[in-house]
C-alpha cells in the first residue's frame, strides 16, 4: 500500500540524502519523490510516496521528524488529500490510429505535445489513478515510453496538524 | 577583528566551555593544530583516532558534558566511525571535528579525501560541511546545542582546510542556534499525566524499568522519590545501572538477556510496566511478542521515534524524564504493593542468597573464577568508576557489582564495541580526576585499543586495568558452546604476555592466578601512584548465566548447569 508523506525541510545541501537515508537503512522503498522550494525559498517541500508494506508508517514519520533539517512530516493517509502527477507518454500511432487516439486524449484531458509519422507524445496532469486508467486505455496502441513526475500533493483542508502517537510496531523484528 | 577560521574554532570551543579535546593531528587539520597554542583547551594525544573518539565518549559519560574529538581528513575521520556509532547508539553527547581537503578540491579524490559527512550521516545526529570561516561559529554552536539537547548524540563538523585558513570576524551572538529547538517536545499535557496517575493507581504489581535516560536527564533523585513514594520496585537496563541505588530495598536488579532471574520473571508477572528512558532493546525484551504479557505499559521517552518501535505501549509521555517525574510526584499515592514486593522477595530467595559472602565459589575447570575476581574488585573498590569492555566480563560485572551512583558504570551497551574500555576510561579519568577508575576488559578487547596505554603514560593518568584473560573470545565461545554445537571456530586466541606488554608501555603490571594473588594485586594497584595492569588468568570454560537465548521469552532463561539451587520450574 502506498503512503504519501509531505516533508518540509530546510533548503540546503544534503537534506535529500538524509531523508533518503532514513528510508534506505530500514529497507523502505521510495516509490516517487518530488522536491521543490516552497513560498519561503529557505524551505523545501518533498512529496514522498513510499511502499511501506508491513513496516510502520508511524515509525517512518517519527524517524524523519528526528532529522534536524526536517520541519514537519504529514502523512496524507490521515487526511483527505489532493494528488497530481504529470505523465509524458509516447504512443505508437500511424495516420490511421490518430483519430481514435486524439479522442482518448480529449477524454483524459491530455495534451498532444508532438506528432511523428509513427508515434504521438501525450502529456497529462491528473491523479495517479487517472493516469493509470489512461495508460490502460492507450496500451492497445502500443506504449513506447513513459516519463512521470511523481506525485505532488497537499491536504484538502489547510490544516497540517499531525495525528497523535499510536502503538504501531515494526512487525517481525529480526533477532540474531 | 578578522581572525582565521582555525582561531575562531578554538574560541568557539572555549566559549562552549570545553576544557579538553582528544585528538590526532594530520594534514587537513594542521591549521587548527597550529592555532591551538593560543587556546586554553587541553589536548590529549591519542594513539589512534578510534581511541580519541572513545576517550571523548568516556569523558562525556563520566561528566555529563559534551566530549570533543579532533581528527584529520580521510583515514583520520574514518577511524572515528566506530566511536561515533558507539556514541550514537548510547545517546552520548559528542562533537567530532574533522579536517577536510580544501573546498576547491572537494569531490576530486584529493589526497586523504573522504566524503566524511556522507560516511557519518547515519551515525551522527547531524553533521556539517564547513567551507567558509563565516560558517564555523554557527556550525559549532548548533553542534553543541544539538549534541546535548533532546536525546543526546554525536554531531560531526567537517571543516575544509581553506575554511580554517581564511579569515573573518567572529560573530558569536549572530550564531545563536535555534533550529534544534523545533525538535524539543512540548511539555507533556497535564491530562496525559493524569492518565498515567490513574493507570499507576490501578496497579497491584507495578515495576519500573530504568534506562540510560534516567542518568541523561538527571532524573536519579526524582526516580528514587517516585519509587519510594509509590512503593514500586525498580529494574535496570545495562545503561540504567547506577541510576537507582543498587543497595536500595526497592532495587530489583539487572534485566534482560543476562539479567537476574527474579527481575525477568517480575517483568513477566507485572501488571504495570513504567518504562523510563529506555528503548526496549532486543537484549532487554527477548521475544517482544511475549514481553510483559500482563502489563499495562507506560513509556516516558524523549525520542518519539522510540515510542511503539518495538513494544506497543498503552500510554506514551514524550518529554524529559526528570520533568515528567517531578510533575507526577505531587499526585502520586502509595500503591498497595506489599503482596507484590513480598512475592518478589520470595522469588529472589528462591534463587539463592543475595549476600555475596554467602555464595560458594562456582566450580571452575581451570584458573580463577571470573565472578570471584569481580567480587574482590567490588569489595576493595566499592566507589570506583568501572569502565567495561564488551563480552562475558561486561555481563558478569553488571551482575556482580553494586552500582549505587549514576555515571559509575561506563560501557558500550547498544553497539557492543570491543576496545572501548581503555580509551573510554582515559576520558572518564580526565572528567573525574578525583575518582578511582578501573578498566575491566577481556583479553580480546584490550588488544583492540592497547596502543592507548601510551596515552596514559604521556598524559600522566592514573587508572588501573583488569584484564580478565580466559584465552578465548569468551562470549563468542559461549554462544558456540550453547548454540553452535560447541564448534569453536576462530574464538581461541594466542595472546601476548600482557604483563610484558604493559611494562613496555611503562605501566606496572602483574599476573594473578589465585584468589589470594588477585586480592593482593588489586590492593597493590589501588595503592600505586602509577597506572597498573593486572592480568587475571581465569577459567576458559566459564559461561555467563543465566542467559535468555536470542529471541526467546524472558522466562525461558538457561541456568548454570552446575548450580545446586537452579531456577524454580516456572518456565
Amino acid at each position: 500500500m502506498f503512503r504519501i508523506l509531505i516533508v518540509t525541510t530546510d533548503n540546503e545541501p544534503g537534506v535529500l540524502d538524509r531523508v533518503a537515508s532514513t528510508f534506505r537503512r530500514r529497507g523502505f522503498n521510495i516509490h516517487s519523490l518530488t522536491v521543490s522550494p516552497t513560498l519561503d525559498p529557505a524551505v523545501s517541500r518533498m512529496t514522498l510516496v513510499t511502499d511501506l508494506n508491513a513496516k510502520s508508517p508511524r515509525s517512518a514519520k517519527a524517524f524523519l521528524e528526528r532529522l534536524l533539517n526536517v520541519h514537519s512530516v504529514v502523512d496524507l493517509a490521515e487526511t483527505d488529500s489532493l494528488v497530481r502527477d504529470v505523465a509524458l507518454v509516447r504512443v505508437a500511432a500511424g495516420t490511421e490510429q490518430r483519430p481514435g487516439l486524439f479522442q482518448l486524449a480529449q477524454i483524459f484531458h491530455a495534451e498532444i505535445l508532438d506528432v511523428s509519422p509513427d508515434s504521438v507524445v501525450l502529456s497529462v496532469c491528473a491523479s495517479p489513478e487517472r493516469i493509470e486508467a489512461m495508460l490502460e486505455s492507450l496500451r492497445p496502441y502500443g506504449l513506447l515510453e513513459l516519463g512521470r513526475s511523481g506525485a505532488v500533493a497537499m491536504p484538502r483542508s489547510s490544516s497540517l496538524a499531525s495525528a497523535p502517537v499510536t502503538g504501531e510496531t515494526i512487525e517481525d523484528a529480526v533477532s540474531f | 577583528m578578522e581572525q582565521t577560521g582555525a582561531t575562531i574554532l578554538w574560541q568557539c570551543l572555549e566559549r562552549e566551555g570545553v576544557e579538553v579535546v582528544f585528538g590526532y593531528p594530520g594534514g587537513a587539520i594542521l591549521p587548527a593544530y597550529h592555532a591551538m597554542e593560543k587556546s586554553s583547551v587541553r589536548h590529549v594525544l591519542a594513539r589512534h583516532e578510534q581511541g580519541a573518539a572513545h576517550m571523548a565518549d568516556g569523558y562525556a559519560r563520566a561528566s555529563g558534558r559534551v566530549g570533543v574529538v579532533l581528527a584529520t581528513s580521510g583515514p583520520g575521520a574514518t577511524n572515528l566511525v566506530t566511536g561515533l556509532a558507539t556514541a550514537m547508539m548510547d545517546s552520548v553527547p559528542l562533537v567530532a571535528i574533522t579536517g577536510q581537503v580544501s573546498s576547491t578540491l572537494l569531490g576530486s579524490d584529493a589526497f586523504q579525501e573522504v566524503d566524511v559527512t556522507g560516511v557519518t550521516l547515519p551515525i551522527t545526529k547531524h553533521n556539517y560541511l564547513v567551507q567558509r570561516p563565516e560558517q564555523l561559529a554557527p556550525a559549532i554552536r548548533e553542534a553543541f546545542a544539538l549534541a546535548k539537547s533532546g536525546r543526546p548524540g554525536p554531531v560531526l563538523v567537517d571543516i575544509t582546510k581553506d575554511a580554517q585558513m581564511a579569515s573573518c570576524e567572529l560573530d558569536w551572538e549572530g550564531a545563536v542556534p535555534t533550529r534544534h529547538l523545533r525538535h524539543l517536545p512540548p511539555e507533556v499535557p497535564q491530562t496525559e499525566l493524569d492518565k498515567a496517575l490513574a493507570m499507576i493507581g490501578a496497579s497491584h504489581r507495578p515495576l519500573i524499568l530504568a534506562g540510560h535516560g534516567v542518568t541523561l536527564s538527571g532524573a536519579g533523585p526524582a526516580l528514587r522519590a517516585f519509587a519510594e513514594q509509590a512503593r514500586i520496585p525498580v529494574a535496570a537496563t545495562l545503561l540504567g545501572l547506577g541510576s537507582f541505588p543498587a543497595d536500595h530495598p526497592l532495587f530489583l536488579g539487572f534485566m534482560g538477556m543476562h539479567g537476574s532471574p527474579w527481575t525477568n520473571l517480575a517483568i513477566q508477572e507485572a501488571d504495570l510496566i513504567l518504562a523510563f528512558g529506555m528503548r526496549f532493546d532486543d537484549r532487554v525484551t527477548g521475544d517482544p511478542k511475549t514481553f510483559a504479557p500482563h502489563a499495562t505499559k507506560i513509556h516516558v521517552e524523549i525520542d518519539r521515534a522510540e515510542v511503539g518501535k518495538i513494544i506497543a505501549v498503552d500510554l506514551a509521555l514524550q518529554g524529559d524524564l526528570r520533568n515528567v517525574l517531578e510533575r507526577l510526584l505531587p499526585d502520586l499515592r502509595p500503591l498497595p504493593s506489599e503482596d507484590w514486593l513480598a512475592q518478589l522477595e520470595e522469588l529472589k530467595a528462591h534463587h539463592g542468597p543475595q549476600d555475596d559472602e554467602a555464595w560458594p565459589p562456582l566450580p571452575v575447570s581451570n584458573g580463577l573464577g571470573p565472578i570471584e575476581v569481580l567480587r574482590i574488585m567490588q569489595q576493595e573498590s566499592p566507589d570506583a568508576i568501572w569502565v567495561t569492555d564488551v563480552g562475558q566480563h561486561q555481563m558478569w560485572q553488571a551482575q556482580v557489582m553494586r552500582h549505587t551512583l549514576p555515571r559509575t558504570l561506563i560501557t558500550s551497551g547498544g553497539l557492543g564495541t570491543m576496545g572501548f574500555a581503555l580509551p573510554a576510561a582515559i576520558g572518564a579519568k580526565l572528567a573525574r580526576p578525583d575518582a578511582e577508575v578501573w578498566v575491566v576488559a577481556g583479553d580480546g578487547g584490550i588488544q583492540m585499543n592497547s596502543q592507548e596505554f601510551m596515552t596514559l603514560r604521556q598524559e600522566g593518568i592514573k587508572l588501573n586495568v583488569a584484564v580478565i584473560n580466559n584465552g578465548t573470545l569468551g562470549m563468542v565461545r559461549q554462544w558456540q558452546t550453547l548454540f553452535y554445537d560447541d564448534n569453536r571456530a576462530a574464538s581461541d586466541m594466542l595472546n601476548p604476555d600482557f604483563v610484558l606488554l604493559a611494562q613496555a608501555y611503562g605501566l606496572k603490571a602483574t599476573r594473578a592466578t589465585t584468589l589470594e594473588a588477585a586480592l593482593e594485586a588489586v590492593r597493590a594497584a589501588r595503592s600505586s601512584p602509577e597506572p597498573m595492569l593486572i592480568e587475571f588468568v581465569v577459567d576458559p570454560e566459564a559461561c555467563v548465566y543465566p542467559i535468555i537465548p536470542s529471541g526467546a521469552r524472558l522466562q525461558d532463561m538457561m541456568h548454570e548447569p552446575n548450580l545446586l539451587n537452579p531456577a524454580p520450574g516456572r518456565a
